[in-house]
Formats: C-alpha cells, sequence, structure tokens
C-alpha cells in the first residue's frame, strides 16, 4: 500500500495533520496553563482540533455521499461492502461493514466525545487533550496508510458493488458498530483524566469529573454488547447469544475493565479513597480498547475468529500491523513509567477498610470483576497466539461460574451494608440480617443438595429434572451440576431481592445501581434457564409425513422468494390441529449459501428453528429392498403418479438400475451412475450413494440406494428445533443494567453540575 | 486491613491462577498438520487440517453421515466421518479443518470447518 493524497482522501490527511498539531500545541499551552490570561497556544491548538474534527466529520459524510450517490463503486470500499439492490438501511450502515470505513467511524467518535472537552476545557488541562489528540492521530494515521477511498484497480467503468455481506443485513446490525465506537470513545476518556490527574498530581478531582464520562461509555458498551448478543441469535443460526469468540471477547475485556473502574470511582468519591486503582483501571480500560483494536483490525484473528473482518489477513506483513501492535506498547510503557514517578502525589489512606462495610465488597467485587477480564484476556490471548492449539468455549463457561458465583454473593450483599461500616437504623439491620440469613440458607440448602445428590444419583436425577424440566433425561447426572446450578438459581434470586426491595424507598435518580445489579441477577438467571433447553434435528421433504420436535409437528411446504433478495422455505408447525407457517430465509452466495433462523417468541420460552441444510428442485428419494429380499418398492415422486422402484445395485461401478413406471405408460428401466445424472420424462436423476449396513439412518436388514431427483416445487430442509426457556428474563435483565447505568450516568452528571 | 486479609488475597489469586492454568490445558485443541501425527494424542480432542479429495467424499443425506478423505501436505490420508450435515458449501471449498478425536485409523469429527476463497475477502 503506498502513500497517496488524492482529493477523495484529503480530508483525512487534513485530519492527521491538525490533529498532530493540535497535540504539539496542547503541550505547548500545558506549562502556560496556571497563568490566568488564556494562552495563544491552547487557543491555535483547539481551532486545530476542531478543523481536524470537521475533517473527519467531512470525510465521513463524503464516504457516506459517495455509497448512497450509487455510481462510485470504482471505490474499492464501497465496491466490496455495497450494492445498488441493498436497501437504504444497508447502504447506510456499509459505512461501518468493513474495516476501513469502521476505523473512520472510530476516529469520528473519538472526535466527538473530544469536542465538549476541548470547547470547555471544564476540568481538563491541555496535557489532557494532548493525550486525546495522540489517540486521534493514532487512528488517522490507519486510515490514511489504508484509507477508506481508495480506488479500484481497473480502468473499466464500475456499475455495481458485491453488496453488504448477508449476515449484516439486519436491523441490529445498523446500529452495532456505531454504539459500540462510541463506547469504545467514552471508555478511553478516564484514561485520558487519569494522565491528567497523575502529571498535576491531582488524584481526587479528576475521578469526580470523569465519573459520568466512565459511566456514559460503560452504559454504550452495554448496549453495544447487548445489540451484538440480539444480532448474533436472530441471525447466526447455532442458537446462541454469546460464543466466546475472541472478537466478542474484545469487546467484553474493556466493558469489563469499564465495570471495575466505575465501581473504584464510586469508592474514591464516597470514602475518598482507591485513587491509585483508579488510575490503573482507568489505564486497563484504555489499553483493553487499544488491544481489541489490535486484534479485530490487524488481521492476527483471521484465522481464528468467525467473523474477523476477511479483508485482514494481508495486514500481517505491512506498517499496519506494526503500528496497530506498538502504539499500545508504547501507550503502556508511558503509564507505567507515569505511575512510578508520579503515584505518590495520589492520595492514600492508611485507615483499614472496615470488614462489614460497603466498602469492602466493593473492593472485593472490583477484584473480581477484574480477574474476569484477566481470565477472557487470557484466553483471548491464548486462542490468538498460541502457535499449536486451539481453546473451547468450556473454558470460559467453567471459569465463569466460580467468578460469577462470587458476584452474586457481593451483588446480594453490597445493598444491604453501609459505607464505613456504620449501624444504621434497626430496619436497616434487620434487612441487612435478613440478606445474610437468605444467602446462609442458599449456602446451606446447597450442601445439603450436594451431599443428597453425592449419596444417591436417584436424587440426583430427580432434582435435576425438578429444577431443569427442559432438559432431556439422562444417564447419569453429575452430582456438581445439580449442586452448582442450586447455588446459582438461589444467589441469583437473593441478589435481586436485596437489590430490589431498597429500590422500593429510593427515588428513582438514585436506583441506578440497583437497578444495574438487579438486572445481572436476571440475567444469569435466564442465562442459566436458556441454557437448560431441548434440541432436536429434523429432515423434512416435500413428500414426507410431518416430523415431530417436542410438543410440535413440523412439514415442508414450500419455496418462495423472501426480502431483501433472500428466500424462503416454508415450515408448517403444528400442534392441537392449529398450523402455523414459520418462513425460514436464506441466500445463495459464491460460498454457498446463508440459513437464518426463525425465533417464535413466548414469554415463557422461545422456539428457536435453524434451518442447516435447504435444498429446493430436487429431493433425495431412499429407495431400499428389506429383509435381503430383492422385491423392488415403488416410491411414489412427489406431487405426481409416477413412481420409481429400485431394480438392481453394482457396488463395484457404484451404479444402479431403476424402474420408472407412470399409469398409462409403459415402464421404463434406466441405469443411473454418481457422475451422470439420467434424463426420463423431465427429471434428472443421480445416484447419491448405497444404504444399508452400518449407513446412517439405515433400518436393520435394509439394503438400498439414496437417489436424488430433481423437479419444480420438491424441497428438504434439514432444521434444528430448540427451546430457548425463559430467554427473555435475559433480555429484560440486559435491559435494566442498560437502564441502570443511564440512571447513574445522569445522577452522576447532575452532582458534577452543582 | 490486617495482614491475614493479604495473606487470603494472595493464597486465593494464586488459587485462581493455578485454576486458569489447569483449565487453560484441559480447554485446548492442539492443531495437527500431519496425519503421521495424528495417533500421538489419544483420546483427546484434536484439530487437522488437510486438502478434501473431493472424489472420495461419500453423503447418505437422509441419515446424515458424511465420509470423505482429507490430505496432508505431504499426501498422506486421513478418512474423517462425520454425523451431520453436509456443510452447503462443501463441495466449492478446498480445505476443511475437522476438530474431533482420531481412533482406530479414523477421524471421527465432531465439527467440520470449511476454508472457502471468500467472496467478502479482500482481492488487493
Amino acid at each position: 500500500m503506498k502513500l497517496y493524497i488524492s482529493a477523495d482522501n484529503l480530508p483525512i490527511w487534513v485530519a492527521l495533520a491538525c490533529a498532530m498539531g493540535a497535540c504539539v500545541g496542547y503541550l505547548i499551552a500545558w506549562p502556560m496553563r496556571r497563568k490566568d490570561a488564556p494562552s495563544s497556544a491552547a487557543s491555535v491548538a483547539r481551532t486545530l482540533y476542531y478543523v481536524s474534527f470537521g475533517a473527519i466529520l467531512a470525510a465521513s459524510l463524503y464516504l457516506m455521499q459517495c455509497i448512497l450517490s450509487g455510481n462510485r463503486f470504482d471505490i474499492a470500499y464501497i465496491y466490496y461492502n455495497s450494492a445498488l439492490g441493498d436497501g437504504l438501511e444497508y447502504r447506510i450502515s456499509s459505512f461501518w461493514a468493513g474495516q476501513q470505513g469502521s476505523l473512520l467511524l472510530w476516529a469520528l467518535m473519538i472526535g466527538l466525545v473530544g469536542l465538549p472537552i476541548a470547547r470547555k476545557l471544564s476540568g481538563a488541562s491541555p496535557v489532557l487533550m494532548a493525550f486525546w489528540c495522540s489517540l486521534m492521530s493514532f487512528l488517522l494515521v490507519l486510515l490514511v496508510v489504508d484509507d477508506p477511498m481508495r480506488r479500484l484497480a481497473t480502468t473499466q467503468p464500475v456499475l455495481d458493488g458485491l453488496g453488504l455481506n448477508p449476515l449484516l443485513k439486519n436491523p441490529w446490525m445498523v446500529i452495532h458498530p456505531p454504539v459500540v465506537f462510541l463506547g469504545y470513545a467514552l471508555l478511553c476518556v478516564p484514561a485520558a483524566f487519569a494522565v491528567q490527574g497523575l502529571i498535576e498530581g491531582d488524584g481526587e478531582h479528576w475521578a469526580r469529573v470523569c465519573q459520568p464520562w466512565a459511566l456514559a461509555g460503560w452504559t454504550a458498551m452495554t448496549a453495544g454488547l447487548v445489540l451484538g448478543m440480539i444480532w448474533s441469535y436472530d441471525v447466526l443460526g447455532w442458537g446462541g447469544y454469546w460464543g466466546w469468540d475472541p472478537v466478542e471477547n474484545a469487546s467484553l475485556v474493556p466493558w469489563l475493565f469499564g465495570t471495575a473502574l466505575i465501581h473504584g470511582l464510586v469508592f474514591q468519591r464516597e470514602r475518598r479513597r482507591n485513587a491509585t486503582w483508579n488510575v490503573v483501571l482507568a489505564f486497563a480500560t484504555f489499553l483493553s480498547v487499544l488491544y481489541a483494536t489490535y486484534l479485530t483490525r490487524s488481521g492476527v484473528l483471521t484465522d481464528v475468529s468467525v467473523h474477523a473482518f476477511g479483508d485482514t489477513s494481508n495486514y500481517l506483513n505491512m506498517p499496519i500491523y506494526v503500528w496497530l501492535k506498538w502504539t499500545p506498547i508504547a501507550y503502556a510503557v508511558i503509564f507505567i513509567a507515569l505511575l512510578a514517578a508520579r503515584s505518590q502525589l495520589l492520595p492514600s489512606s492508611k485507615q483499614p477498610v472496615a470488614t462489614n462495610s460497603r466498602e469492602m465488597v466493593l473492593l472485593i467485587g472490583l477484584a473480581v470483576v477484574c480477574l474476569f477480564a484477566v481470565m477472557v484476556l487470557v484466553g483471548t490471548t491464548y486462542t490468538t497466539f498460541a502457535p499449536k492449539a486451539e481453546l473451547r468455549a468450556s473454558f470460559y463457561t467453567r471459569m465463569s461460574i466460580p467468578l460469577t458465583i462470587a458476584i452474586l454473593v457481593l451483588i446480594a450483599l453490597s445493598p444491604l451494608l453501609k459505607w464505613g461500616g456504620e449501624k444504621g437504623h434497626w430496619s436497616e439491620n434487620l434487612a441487612l440480617w435478613s440478606g445474610v440469613a437468605a444467602l446462609a440458607i442458599v449456602a446451606g440448602l446447597t450442601v445439603v443438595v450436594g451431599i443428597t445428590c453425592l449419596a444417591s444419583q436417584e436424587a440426583a436425577k430427580t432434582l435435576f429434572g425438578w429444577l431443569l424440566p427442559e432438559m432431556p433425561p439422562q444417564a447419569h447426572v453429575s452430582p456438581v451440576v445439580p449442586f452448582g446450578l442450586f447455588l446459582m438459581l438461589g444467589l441469583s434470586a437473593v441478589a435481586l431481592l436485596a437489590n430490589w426491595i431498597p429500590m422500593t424507598r429510593l427515588s428513582l435518580a438514585r436506583c441506578g445501581a440497583y437497578l444495574a445489579h438487579a438486572g445481572v441477577a436476571l440475567m444469569i438467571i435466564g442465562m442459566i434457564f436458556t441454557a437448560t433447553g431441548r434440541s432436536k434435528v429434523l429432515v423434512l421433504r416435500s413428500d414426507d409425513v410431518p416430523q415431530r420436535a417436542f410438543d410440535r409437528y413440523y412439514s415442508f411446504k414450500n419455496v418462495r422468494a423472501g426480502d431483501n433478495g433472500k428466500q424462503e422455505i416454508i415450515i408448517i408447525a403444528e400442534r392441537n390441529g392449529k398450523q402455523v407457517a414459520v418462513p425460514l430465509s436464506f441466500t445463495q452466495t459464491r460460498d454457498g449459501a446463508i440459513y437464518f433462523p426463525h425465533a417464535r417468541s413466548h414469554f415463557l420460552s422461545d422456539l428457536y428453528i435453524a434451518p442447516e441444510m435447504i435444498r429446493f428442485d430436487r429431493l433425495t428419494l431412499k429407495m431400499t429392498w428389506h429383509g435381503g429380499q430383492l422385491v423392488p418398492r415403488p416410491v411414489r415422486i412427489p406431487g405426481t403418479e409416477a413412481t420409481l422402484a429400485l431394480t438392481g445395485m453394482t457396488v463395484e461401478s457404484r451404479e444402479v438400475s431403476l424402474q420408472y413406471a407412470k399409469p398409462g405408460a409403459k415402464p421404463v428401466t434406466v441405469l443411473v451412475s454418481q457422475d451422470n445424472p439420467t434424463e426420463v420424462d423431465g427429471y434428472a436423476i443421480s445416484f447419491l450413494d448405497f444404504v444399508g449396513g452400518r449407513a446412517h439412518g439405515a433400518m436393520p436388514g435394509e439394503v438400498g440406494a439414496s437417489i436424488g431427483i430433481t423437479g419444480k416445487g420438491f424441497g428438504e430442509a434439514q432444521i434444528r428445533v430448540s427451546t430457548k426457556p425463559l430467554i427473555n428474563l435475559l433480555w429484560i435483565g440486559t435491559l435494566l443494567i442498560f437502564t441502570g447505568g443511564n440512571l447513574a450516568w445522569d445522577r452522576r452528571r447532575e452532582e458534577n453540575r452543582t | 486491613m490486617n495482614k491475614w486479609m493479604y495473606v487470603a488475597g494472595i493464597v486465593l489469586l494464586a488459587g485462581f491462577a493455578v485454576l486458569t492454568g489447569m483449565e487453560l490445558m484441559n480447554a485446548s485443541t492442539p492443531y495437527v498438520t500431519r496425519v503421521a501425527d495424528l495417533s500421538s494424542f489419544g483420546d483427546r480432542q484434536i484439530q487437522f487440517k488437510g486438502t478434501i479429495l473431493h472424489q472420495r467424499t461419500r453423503y447418505h443425506a437422509a441419515g446424515m453421515d458424511l465420509r470423505f478423505t482429507l490430505a496432508d501436505d505431504k499426501g498422506k490420508t486421513v478418512d474423517v466421518s462425520y454425523d451431520g450435515p453436509k456443510p452447503g458449501n462443501f463441495d466449492t471449498c478446498d480445505c476443511a479443518v475437522v476438530r474431533g478425536v482420531y481412533r482406530g485409523g479414523r477421524f471421527r469429527a465432531e465439527q467440520v470447518f470449511l476454508k472457502c476463497p471468500s467472496r467478502y475477502q479482500g482481492k488487493k
């Protein structure tokens, strides 16, 4: 990739030059900051910052205009991500569908978030803005090297593009990236304030000022992650919402460090301590955002992640990779040096933290959340860099269980304890003791359950069936499973109540933390139940009798054209004589078909139907002899009066002979081989494989062959039908967390104003 | 905080580190690139990447039984069986990564991933 300047990418160059200039300007302005008159260097720097942001905005608007105009497919980015046939919303979202566009979007968000800080500089010093401009320059360098306006290497006119990846043609994916990048940008702000706090030796003020920023970033990131989860559930068809994929984890780590940070900042605000840890947490959040950028944008994940951006594999040998890798390391070195040189200026307290105080719970919680983040970081890094191994998701699920149990206990205790371990009114003490008693009862019952399950397999099975009625009966139930589930469900219930009850006495503005904590408990209950859903695979054919999965019968109806260039098959689901048509859409790409699942939502459980294979205008017919007797059994061709019967097989040459019969016509015998389809009466018939012996799906004593036959209206689909019990609790929980974050953000913002 | 809390904290941290290490080992699936190395992993779950020899692929749609052969870069082959649907783009892909267990001279795949030339990959 050669550097170049053209009219198309000029704004990006201008933005970079101005951002670097602003960075230098702010650095010059910093020593003069204490003088009463605003320094001219600061105002020049501010102007440069505005120009830089304006140029990024111009570049973004220009790219969007080129996408929407529909006549700039000569630009490689637009060609690969957009097409005339895509709907307006998907042409808009093609802006952030690929590597360069999403980097531009992120630079735009960074510029936008820095705007109010630059404008007022309230509570912010020039050194903060210098840091911010360095971050902006880091992104702009990437955009200059690999810019979104690069032309295709062709002289031919390019009239249309390849279009948006069909998996991204989903309303959630239109808004997911902007929300995530807004979250990233906001979560970088605390580090900028922390740098200022360290350099200027102000350990208190920075934490107070950046608290609303941290909460806003955390809330946006929560929304971004949840939108990604909904998309995964709605589109990917594997039936889950979180796959522990490195790209997902890359966003989870900053969220977890951000979670620790917002708690640490509350601690500092209320008790004037924890300053050093908060600086460390702000830096960890910032560095994990940059690490996420490195993982998702540098191409290192191309081979390990299902949704790494496809066009990054060629980055590994380029300067851009070096830039992405070494910039975070450079920031880390600066942070460590700053901490080493200046941390003694941060306030610290020698006063011990009271054991029965809210701050003790907060402190332990902070440590547990950090361990969670470290665990995800270690797993993701191992997946990415371990040369000869891949990490299964079971690593994360197993490691999450003890951490989640600890988090639930802490969430249950925190509303019951007071700052400084003060003794409260008797009613508050009563609440505390009821909460502790509830936790003790859960713990006691769990021990009893554990011992009972260990002693008797029968008891383990009964309890397992009682806790998880959806789960299929198992031959053996490990005692650990009901034990762990019972504990988690019990703790979640106590945590939910302990946080819900105090909200009845509080004004809405002060409910943020309680609401978010109740949401976490509810989400975990939803996750546990959803994990117990059942699943069954059915193969449906247009000629076949309906197939049963759980309480419904399913049959294949027809194929039809769907929305957005997709096709649909219609499955009929029948229960108690009531039929419901379920459309399952799919789309053909050059790489093969992409199938989309369909979730039928009921309050208590989702019915999730995911196609795994769809064929239409073609059928597979199984033609068999039974009991070793060579008696042909005619099979009717669906929708016709004609029949086919197997009359002979030659194993060596992989050929079969078939008799085709139709009323009023003389039967015809044809030889069908694997490689050449044989044409009979307008049908193309081909031999697929032998049936019988140890072949899957063969009845005992059955021998024969499977035959492929093409014809209009034929179809077959393999679908996976799953139940997702109480998945709505999970979604409601995430909504409560998001609302809680918003309330907390609003409250701290108001407090900082006064 | 008294020193016992620090001690408890350090012990818990050390325990967490040990647990992480153990789980990391338990949950990791080694990549194997040579057919000759397949048998050295016993019953452990492994991943093998090879070139699909398409002419030797057999698929029984009704029973969802896929059998195919993969070759390593030395040309040595291994037979793979997979109880599941044939992926939609199987016939157009050259390479497959299979995850499963190698037992009795046959690779029993639990998952099949295909490596196909993608339309959505840059062609710079």
